[in-house]
């Protein structure tokens, strides 16, 4: 397999926080997880699960047993075989409570029981395949993993993306899934939603123009090509660290998962 | 180009500067003990001079210098002490206060001191201000301003005055006339907290900030305290009700304690809707005619030196190409002809722009439009109810003039009718929130008329509410307003002015000077911004900010540090961060300050430039207090040329920037004063620099006032008073433009 530079939503929201958010980003924390992620000390961190991540990969997988079994959402102890299927007993104890009340939620409001599911992620399946796209002369793999494809009843593709906690939507991130369909769908019409399984919200149905994808893919091209950049650069000089990935340091430490091995952490800052 | 070189112009250029000579006069000097600062030394010499009659006194550290009347004796000490005895019982911080006198045998006045001593005498004087509009009690009049110069005439300094005409808006009546024939009066508070007023007698500006009782408890300790400014009668007279008010000056926090008829409104552009007059019109009248100007002008120059005769000074010609042809000084060759560089190395004069980058192109595209196949994205967001697509249409076709691809991908209208001004915001955000999701170069937003005056309310202008959500996300922006695009006659004017800036916006330089800069190898404008809020007390002062140019008059970049700053001063460190080394060292540089260099800034340059072994050639840049310059024609006024200088100095010369249409007035200077402390050359060769700086302006076809690399610094600090900042403090787009 030929090797190209790749990218994804989420390597784009690493580059430019989701709006509103701005007084969280810091580009180290990109420089940790993107290019030291193989380092002994980065790795150990990258691989603890935050609870918030640990809940969302447990509740996807609660939806996918669900409808594994859909006779599971007829059944009055269905939450429980699902929660035991989950081994939630072993889980944290938050954890536990969340992922139930989000079984509950979902045993009492399946949105996707009527639905002509084409695709349902159990959330652990690894790398998906990437898109290979052509951007001018620049081709880049786009890696997307998508939680959920249904067809509505006039034909229109839905990619709905499962979300946990109070975090908002960000747009973008429906974007790229519409620009990913449009290879892995050709010329089908398409939207995308997000399904909050805490709060059991749906957002409104997010289309673009093909202008608008355009641009997007654009900006993912532009994107790939800045992170290659960038790794390569840390790769032949990795005292540049820094350099590359400037700290910044204050608001995004709250909940940095990197501030025991950043020196830059608590560092004060001008007002 | 080192030499002044006398105008070879028909028409003779003169100045509204006015040297002094002084003839037999009546002076004296003295010190208090123990030693005063500025702020007390002058407070002190303004109520000297209201105390002693037909003498002028004036505080320059660390004297009092006094000056009577040619006809008068000079007061004695006893008289001086009685004098500062009544000052110390009217005037509350100086009461506790033990001052001892000091006599100064053979003092040496400076041509400064004479200078302001002579001001001290026409602040004394009464001028006749003509009115000419007078519009439900807001009334437009000229009045006459004046200051001290100083000015080197063969090779000696001599004191001057800066004497000129300038309009003021102000309200007829007093304050408190204001107040009581006011509808709302009852809600006093809403009223008064917030107002802008002036005191009458001082013509000083100040905010009210708060009402500390009635005049029933506070008159007799206000009749103890009356002055000029509020008579005795109009106190006794004053209803027991009537609010006194707390109001403070300026940036100063001390609030001072007035009854309401020692102040007047003042008239805003916020405000002139309270007073039922439309600012527009005032704003008209403002404008005086060159023929008004001359006139007005003799006639304050005959009342002041008769005014100042009386003390012995006499006030000569105003400095002129007749009399002093070497201190004017004019470019080599007009300065719309200065060759421009565009891409492809095409070269063209200044007055020939838009032909430049039709046929060459921008002179460098930023690296995210180096592919010329690279489409610009634009979104447009509609405020208002304007079909736009025909104009988008032909911005389209004029970026596509000028080498770049681009695309309207996304409309997005938003009706804000019937909606309260705060849905209205969020509304706004919202929309371009999700504009911002989207991947756009630029957001080209059509705002409506209203929008134009909504700057100075405290819910703020859609203008600056879009231009603070985009400035985070390191997004361009471009507004235009409903109103210029209501013809489309004027299409083509909009998108010359529109176009470039664009460009410059996304990082593109469009055009550069052809020729490399005298003097130095970079130039850097120095800001420091000042945060103050409003309504509260106190100020805040906040960030510092460079803009880095190079010989060409290229722009490098731009970096903002925004430490918290005591004072007004830059800091070393801070200074240390703003002017690397990597760039800077073993380099000559020119420093624009906005402004004065404050306290040891001056001292803190010169030693980075000694430790990294550059030249720092520093010049401060102020906009206010200039005299105007003019030339005659056949015995009548017409505008500057364009660059037209006048040195007052080695050190100091005053420059005419811009080119003012006859119907707005006389264009108004610049002042340019190389500090004696950085690396010396010609002010001659800082006056070419700086007119060549001011032709590279990419966001509009007219040269600004400033040189590029301080123009927008007020917008800038502007922006930052707002708590608008990009979110990367350093950068290679002109996000100001």
């Amino acid at each position: 397999m030929v090797w190209r530079p790749y990218v994804s939503f989420n390597i784009w929201s690493q580059f430019a926080s989701s709006v509103g958010q701005e007084y969280w980003h810091c580009d180290m924390k990109r420089g940790f997880s993107r290019a030291r992620k193989k380092e002994s000390l980065v790795k150990a961190l990258l691989q603890q699960d935050t609870i918030p991540q640990h809940i969302g990969l447990q509740a996807q997988k609660g939806i996918y047993e669900f409808h594994q079994n859909i006779q599971l959402l007829h059944q009055l102890d269905g939450v429980e075989i699902v929660a035991e299927k989950l081994k939630l007993d072993q889980e944290p104890i938050e954890v536990k409570q969340r992922v139930i009340k989000i079984l509950t939620n979902y045993h009492q409001e399946p949105i996707l029981c009527e639905k002509n599911i084409i695709k349902l992620s159990r959330g652990d399946e690894g790398i998906p395949e990437p898109i290979l796209i052509q951007q001018g002369n620049y081709f880049f793999n786009l890696f997307v993993a998508l939680d959920c494809i249904f067809i509505e009843s006039d034909n229109v593709l839905h990619i709905l993306d499962f979300k946990t906690g109070t975090s908002n939507f960000d747009r973008r991130q429906a974007f790229v899934y519409l620009l990913a369909a449009t290879y892995m769908f050709p010329g089908q019409k398409a939207v995308a939603s997000f399904y909050n399984l805490e709060t059991s919200k749906w957002s409104e149905p997010i289309t673009a123009t093909d202008a608008q994808l355009k641009a997007i893919q654009s900006k993912l091209a532009q994107i790939a090509q800045e992170h290659q950049k960038e790794l390569g650069r840390y790769k032949q000089n990795p005292s540049a660290f820094a350099e590359i990935f400037p700290a910044n340091p204050g608001i995004p430490c709250r909940n940095c998962q990197f501030t025991s091995i950043c020196k830059f952490h608590l560092l004060e800052v001008s007002a | 180009m080192t030499v002044a070189i006398a105008p070879t112009q028909t028409y003779t250029s003169f100045s509204e500067v006015f040297p002094i000579k002084t003839l037999q006069l009546k002076l004296m000097c003295f010190r208090l003990t123990p030693e005063i600062d500025k702020k007390d030394g002058n407070r002190l010499s303004y109520h000297f001079s209201r105390k002693l009659p037909e003498t002028v006194v004036i505080w320059y550290k660390p004297y009092f210098w006094i000056l009577a009347a040619s006809h008068k004796d000079l007061p004695s000490k006893e008289e001086l002490q009685d004098a500062l005895k009544s000052i110390q019982n009217e005037v509350e911080d100086f009461k506790e206060r033990l001052f001892g006198f000091q006599s100064v045998r053979q003092p040496q006045p400076t041509p400064f001191i004479y200078s302001m001593l002579a001001i001290q005498v026409l602040n004394k004087t009464k001028f006749n201000s003509p009115i000419v509009l007078s519009d439900n009690g807001v009334i437009v009049k000229r009045e006459p301003d004046f200051w001290s110069e100083i000015i080197e005439l063969q090779g000696e300094f001599q004191p001057a005055l800066s004497l000129t005409v300038c309009s003021s808006i102000v309200f007829r009546d007093n304050l408190a006339d204001f107040y009581e024939k006011h509808p709302q009066r009852q809600n006093s508070e809403q009223l008064l907290i917030g107002l802008k007023v002036q005191e009458i007698e001082r013509g000083s500006n100040a905010t009210i900030v708060g009402i500390i009782g009635t005049i029933e408890e506070h008159r007799d300790e206000l009749l103890a305290k009356a002055t000029g400014s509020t008579s005795k009668q109009a106190l006794r007279d004053a209803p027991k009700d009537q609010p006194v008010v707390a109001v403070q000056f300026g940036k100063d926090t001390k609030q001072f304690h007035y009854a309401m008829a020692a102040l007047r409104p003042s008239i805003t552009s916020a405000t002139a809707d309270q007073f039922e007059v439309e600012y527009g019109k005032l704003l008209k009248a403002t404008k005086i005619l060159h023929q008004d100007r001359t006139s007005l002008l003799a006639s304050y120059k005959k009342i002041a030196t008769d005014a100042l005769s009386t003390y012995g000074i006499q006030l000569e010609r105003s400095i002129n190409s007749i009399q002093h042809p070497n201190l004017f000084w004019k470019p080599e060759f007009p300065i719309e002809e200065t060759p421009l560089l565009f891409g492809n190395n095409f070269i063209t004069k200044r007055s020939d722009v838009l032909n430049g980058l039709k046929k060459g192109g921008v002179y460098r595209r930023h690296p995210d439009f180096k592919d010329k196949s690279k489409v610009i994205h634009i979104a447009a967001l509609k405020l208002c109810d304007l079909k736009v697509d025909p104009f988008l249409k032909l911005l389209k076709q004029r970026m596509e003039l000028y080498g770049f691809k681009s695309e309207v991908i996304t409309k997005q209208p938003l009706s804000l009718d019937n909606l309260t001004k705060t849905e209205a915001r969020a509304e706004v955000e919202k929309k371009v929130n999700e504009l911002i999701e989207i991947p756009h170069d630029i957001i080209v937003t059509f705002l409506p008329q209203s929008d134009r005056l909504d700057d100075d309310t405290n819910e703020g202008s859609f203008y600056h509410q879009i231009y603070s959500l985009l400035l985070r996300r390191q997004l361009a922006s471009q507004m235009i307003y409903e109103d210029t695009l209501n013809k489309p006659g004027n299409y083509q004017y909009i998108l010359n002015q529109v176009i470039p800036g664009i460009l410059a916006k996304l990082g593109n330089l469009p055009f550069v000077l052809a020729e490399n800069l005298k003097d130095a190898d970079y130039f850097i404008g120095l800001d420091v911004s000042r945060i103050s809020k409003k309504k509260q007390a106190g100020t805040r002062n906040a960030c510092a900010s460079i803009r880095l140019y190079g010989k060409q008059g290229e722009f490098v970049r731009y970096q903002l540090e925004d430490d918290l700053i005591d004072g007004e001063e830059i800091p070393p460190k801070l200074l240390e961060r703003l002017l690397p080394a990597a760039e800077l060292a073993n380099k000559t540089v020119l420093i624009y300050r906005d402004g004065s260099f404050v306290g040891n800034e001056a001292d803190y340059l010169v030693d980075r430039a000694k430790a990294i072994g550059a030249k720092f050639i520093l010049v401060e840049c102020k906009k206010s207090g200039i005299p105007r310059l003019y030339n005659l024609k056949q015995k009548a006024v017409i505008a500057p040329s364009q660059g037209l200088g006048l040195r007052l100095s080695s050190r100091e010369a005053i420059l005419v920037t811009t080119k003012v249409p006859d119907k707005v007035g006389l264009a108004r200077p610049i002042r340019l004063t190389i500090h004696e402390k950085g690396h010396q050359i010609s002010i001659e060769s800082v006056l070419e620099t700086t007119l060549k700086l001011t032709l590279l302006h990419h966001g509009a076809l007219k040269e600004p006032r400033l040189p590029m690399p301080l123009y927008g610094s007020d917008r800038m600090a502007y922006l930052r008073l707002q708590g608008i900042r990009p979110s990367q403090m350093e950068g290679d787009r002109q996000f100001w433009l």
